[in-house]
């Protein structure tokens, strides 16, 4: 149970951080550099706090929790590696559409995480 | 002396041509959104045929498909007793596809992104549900 509200935590925390992102991202296209300022770190932010939800989504499937949550935060995890590497290369043309799916894929795995029942064990 | 024979049970009407015509457009609908930030993107990267080509001409339609969409979900909600809330989201996603429209043009692009991202995940997320058990039940069973 300590797990799965932990896992709920850190990707509610992804989810809100990941929405961020687009927000910045267009500050950032309308002229004003703090736009990227803020969306270069939390880029950043985002592969760390996707690491810590890969491990708790882990230990979760372990303890007997669903096994599609590990599966798809590494795959989130594999995204948002890829997506920073696309950033710095200005490959926009791979960054736009990963990002936005980053965004779709983490909310509802949040969404999803937050809605299952703990495991009696 | 009376005898009680077993009633045959009340046929439920549940949603079936209209949720195949509400699928059929949510696909149509997502091709289009997911379209959408792949061209973005090759604009970003240089190709400017991505936006004049590609880009705005969806954009100019794409609320089109949501009225669509909108059609197929009222005709859901009302004519097969379905869920009322697609079609209250499907008229949402109109409004904000001609905002998203707008600012497009504006080229007020703090506005334009996250409102973006926000249809993509709001159409993708409908379509997903329309194609699950759940999405073929009447209004009165998914109440239960």
């Amino acid at each position: 149970m300590k797990v799965l509200n932990a896992l709920r935590a850190t990707a509610a925390v992804h989810a809100l951080a990941i929405c961020l992102q687009p927000v910045f991202a267009g500050v950032y296209l309308n002229g004003s550099p703090s736009g990227l300022r803020l969306h270069e770190p939390i880029g950043l932010a985002l592969v760390f706090l996707g690491l810590a939800q890969l491990l708790l989504a882990t230990i979760w499937w372990r303890a007997g929790g669903d096994r599609i949550a590990p599966a798809v935060s590494l795959l989130i995890v594999a995204g948002e590696v890829v997506q920073v590497a696309m950033g710095y290369g200005r490959q926009l043309a791979i960054h736009v559409p990963l990002g936005i799916a980053l965004v779709v894929v983490s909310v509802a795995f949040a969404l999803r995480v937050g809605r299952r029942q703990a495991v009696a064990a | 002396m009376i005898t009680l024979e077993p009633q045959p049970a009340a046929k439920v009407r549940r949603p079936r041509v209209s949720l195949q015509v509400l699928r059929a457009s949510l696909l149509l609908h997502t091709a289009f959104v997911i379209a959408q930030p792949i061209a973005a993107g090759y604009f970003l990267a240089g190709n400017v045929d991505a936006m004049t080509n590609v880009h705005s001409v969806i954009g100019g339609t794409i609320w089109m498909i949501a009225l669509l969409q909108t059609v197929a979900a009222v005709c859901y909600a009302i004519g097969s007793r379905g869920r009322i809330w697609p079609a209250l989201i499907s008229v949402v996603l109109v409004v904000a596809e001609i905002v998203q429209l707008t600012f497009g043009y504006l080229q007020n692009f703090a506005v334009h992104v996250p409102l973006g991202t926000a249809i993509v995940g709001t159409v993708c997320w409908m379509t997903v549900w329309s194609f699950r058990r759940t999405a073929r039940l009447s209004r009165q069973e998914a109440k239960r």
